[in-house]
C-alpha cells in the first residue's frame, strides 16, 4: 500500500519528541491535541472522543479559536460552504442502518441531516484517501461520535464566522473506508453539517 | 497449492511455463490454460501499480485489497476523483470461475471486457486511466517494456492496452480461495471446522434456513437444493427483501438491480447472487454495501426481509411484492445465528492473502523497510 503522508505529520498518528509535538500543536493552531489524541487506530476506540470536553473551550472567546481561525485556512471555506442549499439526508435510527446514509467528503456540498424520530441519528462517513484529516462542521452544539479514527483537535467554534456558531473538528483517519458516526438522542431534528477533507 | 510461480519480481528465465495449480478435488478445473509465469508477474506488477490511475494514487489491487477479501472496505465505492459510486465493490476471490461478474449484467462474463469498466469508465470515474496514453507511459517505465516482452513474446509490439488488459486478467485469474476449513473438512479433515462452524453448516444447508437454494455449489452462488447441490449453472437474480420504499417493493432509484437492464418491473430489486467464498473479509456486505454485519444479514433472512425504519430509504422489505418467495422467514436462536456466522467464517482461506506471488511487488514509500527484492516505483 502506498500511503499518502501529509505535510504535517500529526503526532496523534505518529509518535513525535516534545519539540515536534509541539511544532505541530503551533501548525495546527491548538494546543491540545495530544491529550485527547492517545487511542488506537482500530475502530471504536476513539468514538466519542472529540465531543464534549471540547466544546466549553471553543465558544469563540478562547484563545485556541482564534489561532485556529488565522491558521486554518478551511475555517473560511466552511463558513462560505454556509451559503449554499444544503441536500437533505435522513439518517439511519441504529446503526444497523447507518450505511443506508453515506457521506463522502468534499468542498462544496453542506447537508441537512434529519434525526429519526425513535432516538439517535447513524450515517457512515466515507473517506478516500489514507493519512487524511477530515473536518466534521456542524450547529455547535451537536455532537458528533465518530467509530473510528481518531481526534485530530479539540471541538472549536469555527472562529472564521464566529455569529454562526458552527463547530470545526477536525479527525484524522489512518486509512481509507467507512466510518459509522452517531448523533446522540436529543440533536435538533435537523441538524446542518458538512465534510471537508484536507488536502 | 501452486508452483512454479515465483515470489520475485524479477523476470524468471521460464517466461513460457504455464503456472501450475493444484486445486482443491471438489473444485472444478481451471478454466482455459493457466497463465505464463511471465503473464501473471506483469499482471502482479500492473495490478499493484499506482501509475495505472489517473490520480497515480489507485492502483488495481487498492480496490481489491488481498486483507479485505480483494474487495475495498467501502460501502459504495469512491473512484479516484472522489466520484461517488453506487454499488459495493465484488471480491476478486475465484474471479476465474465467476460467470457474470457484476450485481446487474448477465451477459457481462468476459474478465478482460470487464476490466475496461475500472479502467476507463466515466460514469463514474474509477481509475481514470486514459487508455491512448498508458502504452507510452509504461514504455517509459524501464520495468516494463522487457516484462511484456517476456509475457508475449510473439508480439512484434507487446506494450499494447490489450496486453495490458490481458496481463491483469492473468494476475487476477490466480486469486484462488479453495484451501478454507470447510475445503479441509469436505476432505476429510473433521477438526477443520468448529463445533459452532460445523453445526452452523448444518444449518445453512437445512430446509429451516434455505440459504443452500440461493448460495448453492463450490462457490456458494448458484441455485442449490436444500443442501446446496446445484440445479442450474448460473448464478440467480434475487430481491432479498431489502427494500420497499414505496409499498411497491421499489428500490433507491441510484440501483434498482436488473430492472436497470431490462425495464421490467418483476426484476426490481434483482442482484446476482454473490459468492460467499471469504465473505467475512468482504464487508460491509450487499449489492449497496448497507450491511454492516453478517449477523444483521442473517436477522433479516429469518425475518422475511429487512424493515428500515430511519435513513433515507425507509420501507418494510417484508412486504415487498417481488422480493423473492424464498425469502420468507424462519425462526432462529441466537445461538443458532452465531453458528450461521461461524460456518460462513469457515469459508476465508487465510493463506490466500499471503502467497508471494499475489503480493505487491512494490516496495513501499517509506524507507528502510527491509523489504530487500521489491522493486523500486521508478518515476
Amino acid at each position: 500500500m502506498r500511503p499518502f503522508i501529509l505535510a504535517a505529520l500529526p503526532c496523534v498518528l505518529f509518535a513525535c519528541t516534545e519539540e515536534e509535538e509541539k511544532a505541530v500543536a503551533d501548525d495546527a493552531g491548538t494546543s491540545a491535541t495530544s491529550d485527547e489524541g492517545t487511542t488506537d487506530d482500530d475502530g471504536g476506540e476513539g468514538e466519542g472522543e472529540g465531543e464534549g470536553e471540547g466544546e466549553g473551550e471553543g465558544e469563540g472567546e478562547g484563545e485556541g479559536s482564534a489561532d485556529l481561525s488565522e491558521a486554518n485556512a478551511y475555517s473560511a471555506a466552511l463558513c462560505d460552504l454556509m451559503e449554499t442549499e444544503p441536500v437533505e439526508l435522513a439518517m439511519g435510527a441504529s446503526e444497523r442502518e447507518a450505511n443506508t446514509a453515506v457521506i463522502v467528503p468534499d468542498d462544496e456540498t453542506t447537508w441537512l441531516l434529519a434525526m429519526p424520530e425513535t432516538g439517535d441519528g447513524w450515517f457512515t462517513v466515507e473517506v478516500p484517501d489514507w493519512m487524511t484529516i477530515v473536518h466534521f462542521s456542524t450547529d455547535g452544539d451537536v455532537e458528533l461520535e465518530i467509530q473510528g479514527g481518531e481526534p485530530f483537535s479539540e471541538t472549536l467554534t469555527n472562529g472564521a464566522c464566529p455569529d454562526a456558531g458552527i463547530s470545526d473538528l477536525r479527525w484524522a483517519f489512518h486509512e481509507w473506508g467507512a466510518y459509522q458516526v452517531r448523533v446522540p438522542e436529543g440533536a435538533p431534528a435537523e441538524v446542518w453539517f458538512t465534510l471537508v477533507k484536507e488536502d | 497449492m501452486m508452483t512454479g510461480c515465483s515470489a520475485s519480481p524479477k523476470m524468471p528465465s521460464t517466461a513460457t511455463d504455464r503456472v501450475e495449480l493444484d486445486l482443491a478435488p471438489h473444485f472444478p478445473d481451471f478454466p482455459g490454460p493457466a497463465p505464463t509465469v511471465a503473464e501473471a508477474e506483469l499482471g502482479r506488477l500492473l495490478f499493484h501499480d499506482f501509475r495505472l490511475a489517473v490520480d497515480d494514487a489507485r492502483s488495481c489491487g487498492i480496490c481489491h485489497e488481498g486483507k479485505k477479501g480483494y474487495t475495498d472496505g467501502f460501502v459504495k465505492a469512491v473512484g479516484a476523483l472522489g466520484d461517488a459510486h453506487t454499488r459495493n465493490t465484488l471480491s476478486l476471490l475465484n474471479v476465474a470461475w465467476r460467470g457474470p461478474l457484476t450485481w446487474v449484467a448477465p451477459d457481462l462474463t468476459d474478465l478482460a471486457t470487464q476490466a475496461e469498466v475500472p479502467l476507463f469508465g466515466t460514469h463514474p470515474v474509477e481509475m481514470g486511466t486514459d487508455p491512448d496514453t498508458l502504452p507510452d507511459r509504461l514504455a517509459d517505465i524501464a520495468l516494463y517494456p522487457p516484462a511484456f516482452s517476456a509475457a508475449y513474446p510473439d508480439d512484434a509490439d507487446p506494450l499494447t492496452m490489450d496486453r495490458v488488459i490481458d496481463a491483469l486478467v492473468a494476475y487476477e485469474r490466480l486469486i484462488i480461495a479453495d484451501d478454507t476449513p470447510y475445503d479441509r473438512f469436505l476432505q476429510g479433515d473433521e477438526s477443520a471446522l468448529s463445533d459452532n462452524a460445523r453445526a452452523g453448516m448444518d444449518l445453512f444447508f437445512s430446509a429451516r434456513t434455505g440459504c443452500g437454494t440461493c448460495h448453492g455449489g463450490v462457490f456458494f452462488d448458484l441455485p442449490g437444493a436444500v443442501d446446496g447441490t446445484p440445479v442450474a449453472d448460473t448464478p440467480g437474480y434475487v430481491n432479498t427483501g431489502m427494500y420497499n420504499i414505496d409499498g411497491a417493493g421499489g428500490l433507491p432509484p441510484e440501483e434498482t438491480g436488473l430492472h436497470a437492464m431490462t425495464g421490467d418491473p418483476s426484476d426490481m430489486g434483482r442482484f446476482r447472487t454473490p459468492s460467499l467464498r471469504g465473505v467475512a473479509e468482504t464487508g460491509p456486505w450487499g449489492h449497496d454495501g448497507s450491511y454492516g454485519a453478517l449477523s444483521d444479514i442473517i436477522d433479516d433472512y429469518a425475518r422475511g426481509g429487512r424493515v428500515l425504519v430511519g435513513g433515507p430509504w425507509p420501507g418494510d422489505g417484508r412486504d415487498s411484492p417481488v422480493k423473492d418467495p424464498r425469502i420468507t422467514g424462519f425462526s432462529l436462536s441466537e445461538t443458532e445465528r452465531d453458528q450461521l456466522v461461524a460456518f460462513l467464517e469457515s469459508l476465508t482461506d487465510t493463506e490466500t492473502n499471503t502467497r508471494p506471488f499475489l503480493q505487491t511487488p512494490f516496495c513501499p514509500d517509506e524507507p528502510d523497510t527491509g523489504d530487500a527484492g521489491c522493486v523500486p516505483v521508478d518515476d
